[in-house]
């Protein structure tokens, strides 16, 4: 058993060692006498101060102090941690698009996980798994290892899912998430199970990464494979500024519609046939070409001209005087792939069954060299990357990983911030036994009192 | 509790002893008191000249015969005193606890008033008033008339030994039960109704009576013991006054002032107050009240 505050276990002691030295040093009632001149006695108070020589009621005294000890312990906020444990693990799974094969982190995590760690499973966002969902990882009662359903259970838990992943978010939730565990152990070890891939690396990944006050054990997974640029199914005018724009990006191009390629960019009309094709698994971007004759699909005209305009996909900016001749509106479920520079969505990216599909409201000059801008070439190269944006799943470099790993050791429960004061369990049942303890003295004090 | 049988020592220590009244007795009765009346009694004291409408027949023929003037013959008549004792049995007398050494100590003055009056041949009587059922009031009270016959001190010893001191019992109405008492001794702790009980006393005194005062105190009640306690009126539980170091001085500087009020005022009204402690000899207690007070001329 610990206590949260362990002060008012001091202060409580202190308070039944004045209550014992009150208790033999007290106003007590002196025992009665008959006297028939008790007339002539001044009219005082009928309790005088007097040292008692010998110790009396006892039980009385037990009470008082017990009842006095009890709230203390009540305040103190006992926490019972009876399987504590020298380290408490919080175990960071990578289920992003960065993993190669969720057998092979569903291996680590089994080798490693022991019962009573908590498992923070994280892509772009990250939460902890809910009881039971890798119980089959975790050792039995025996130590035997559960497998058949529930192991294919958890190994669906560790599925990498399609957005990017994100350290940053890992670490977020394990910093939330180290209060549940400080409690039952002396110090907390932090496991990363990741590729640890570029893509994964944000600006505040960093600054996340030193609120966790202690060393992190990376267990490097791997990482996806590298998959070559794909080709782009571009349907539309022969002579769109974009098929020189996708060639300067050196994106090979497909000839017709119902080709192949992994891109299918719409410069027209977006058909049925379009949408399920994404659904199938493809990259659908529908780029409509300038002119009122051609906006139409997803979002709102809005008319407003840009004299200075830019926008900014994936680092690429683009500067030119746009006319915003329809807008594209992000909506739930949207991903923004492309701003203007006050903000507004350019170009918004919507899961589509396996695949995605991306609505670009980026005008395009039929004349002018805007398309074969190096610029440009960026902004191409991005709005027809993969779902999910571009994939970077190069090795995080050693400086990174290091400032991932730390150093020394690891963190002590006792510096973890607690989580908001309340009254635990056990302080309840400990104020109601004071409490009867209370009744108890003042039952017994009534009895004695009595001739 | 002294039987009738345990006071002989008492009796033997107050052999001889009597009890004079104060002042001239008024009955016909021969007996050991100077009477109010002169008349025919051999006992000759003077001769008065004869003034008109006085009784011829006490003339003293002889000196008419021979000095050829009137003289009547004066003697003294001696009397007996008809003598009421009032014994105060409320709760407050029944103490100490234990011993009760207040109440055996006004037994003890009472059978020792009652032999020395008896031996100057005072018919006695006692009258022990008895609480009513609620504090304050007077319930029947023991009364045995005055009398002179033998037995009598056996009679009164037996009275006292059958009562039980309880209660809050005035004593105050008991007066009123002597009639025309010759004299009165009141043997109390003065601790009831003390108010009543002097102004009925006064009104006896300017009747004629001689009234004795017997304040029975406790030693307990003069020096409380040194242990502080809470002191409770054992005629009214609900006082309640703790009794330690800085309270006794008060009480006993009290106590004492009431004492001293008491003797002044009974002594003011024509009685005579004799404080006797419970544990004094009750012998001398009984001389100490017999005794006539110093510039006084015993008339028996």
């Amino acid at each position: 058993m610990s206590f949260l505050a362990p002060g008012f276990l001091a202060l409580a002691a202190a308070a039944a060692a004045v209550v014992v030295a009150l208790h033999f040093y007290a106003r007590q009632r002196p025992r009665a006498a008959l006297l028939p001149t008790a007339r002539f006695v001044p009219d005082l108070a009928a309790r005088a101060p007097s040292r008692a020589s010998r110790p009396a009621d006892l039980l009385l005294l037990l009470l008082r102090v017990l009842a006095v000890l009890l709230v203390g312990a009540a305040f103190a906020r006992p926490v019972l941690d009876l399987g504590r444990r020298p380290v408490a693990r919080i175990f960071v799974v990578d289920r992003s698009r960065a993993v190669r094969s969720p057998l092979g982190v569903r291996d680590t995590v089994r080798s490693r996980l022991a019962a009573g760690d908590l498992v923070v499973l994280f892509d772009s966002a990250a939460r902890v798994v809910r009881e039971g969902a890798l119980d089959a990882l975790a050792p039995g009662a025996g130590g035997a290892r559960r497998g058949g359903a529930d192991l294919d259970v958890a190994t669906a838990a560790l599925a990498p899912a399609g957005p990017r992943g994100s350290l940053s978010a890992a670490f977020a939730l394990a910093l939330r998430s180290a209060p549940l565990v400080a409690p039952g152990s002396d110090s907390i070890e932090l496991v990363v199970i990741s590729p640890l891939v570029d893509e994964e690396w944000d600006a505040a990944t960093a600054d996340l990464r030193r609120l966790w006050r202690g060393r992190v054990t990376l267990v490097p997974v791997a990482a996806a494979e590298t998959r070559p640029v794909a080709a782009v199914d571009l349907r539309g005018d022969v002579a769109d500024p974009l098929r020189a724009t996708l060639g300067l990006a050196g994106r090979s191009l497909r000839g017709s519609a119902g080709n192949t390629g992994a891109v299918r960019l719409v410069r027209d009309r977006l058909t049925p046939a379009d949408s399920a094709w994404a659904r199938a698994g493809g990259v659908l971007v529908f780029w409509p070409a300038n002119g009122p004759e051609t906006a139409g699909g997803p979002g709102t005209a809005t008319g407003t001209l840009d004299t200075v305009g830019a926008v900014v996909a994936e680092g690429a900016v683009l500067v030119a005087p746009f006319a915003r001749v329809r807008g594209v509106a992000g909506g739930e479920g949207g991903l923004v792939v492309a701003r203007w520079v006050d903000g507004a969505p350019a170009a918004v990216e919507r899961s589509l069954g396996a695949g995605c599909e991306r609505d670009v409201a980026i005008p395009v000059a039929l004349r002018g060299d805007l398309a074969l801008r190096a610029a440009a070439q960026h902004l191409v190269a991005a709005l027809t990357a993969p779902c999910g944006g571009a994939r970077r799943l190069a090795p995080l470099p050693d400086s990174l990983t290091n400032v991932l790993r730390g150093a020394g050791a690891l963190w002590p429960s006792r510096s973890v911030p607690r989580r908001e004061a309340h009254l635990v369990p056990a302080s309840a049942w400990l104020l109601a036994a004071a409490l009867l303890g209370l009744l108890a003295e003042s039952a017994l004090r009534t009895r004695t009192a009595k001739p | 509790m002294a039987r009738a049988g345990g006071y002989g020592a008492l009796l033997d220590a107050l052999r001889g002893v009597t009890w004079p009244v104060r002042r001239t007795a008024r009955g016909g009765t021969a007996g050991t008191h100077r009477s109010r009346l002169r008349g025919l009694s051999p006992e000759f004291t003077e001769y008065r000249p004869y003034r008109q409408g006085d009784d011829p027949r006490r003339l003293d023929w002889k000196l008419l015969a021979r000095t050829d003037r009137a003289f009547l013959r004066v003697t003294s008549d001696r009397t007996t005193l008809g003598t009421w004792i009032v014994v105060d049995a409320s709760a407050s007398m029944a103490f100490p606890e234990r011993t009760r050494a207040k109440w055996a100590q006004a037994c003890r003055v009472a059978v020792g008033l009652t032999a020395v009056a008896l031996g100057g041949g005072d018919p006695v009587g006692i009258v022990v008033p008895a609480g009513g059922p609620e504090p304050g009031t007077t319930g029947t009270a023991r009364i045995l008339p005055p009398r002179t016959r033998r037995g009598t001190l056996g009679e009164v010893a037996r009275l006292l030994d059958g009562v039980t001191p309880e209660g809050s019992t005035a004593l105050a109405p008991a007066l009123a039960l002597t009639g025309r008492a010759a004299r009165l001794a009141i043997v109390t702790d003065l601790l009831g109704d003390a108010d009543a009980l002097l102004r009925d006393a006064r009104k006896l005194v300017a009747a004629g009576a001689d009234v004795h005062l017997v304040h029975v105190v406790a030693r307990e009640e003069l020096e409380p013991v040194a242990a502080a306690f809470l002191a409770t009126d054992p005629e009214e539980p609900s006082l309640q006054r703790p009794l330690g170091d800085d309270s006794r001085e008060a009480y006993l500087g009290a106590f004492d002032a009431f004492r001293r009020g008491a003797a002044r005022a009974w002594r003011e009204a024509g009685a005579t107050y004799t404080e006797v402690a419970a544990d004094e000899p009750a012998a001398h207690a009984v001389r100490r009240i017999t005794v006539l007070p110093l510039g006084v001329a015993a008339s028996g």
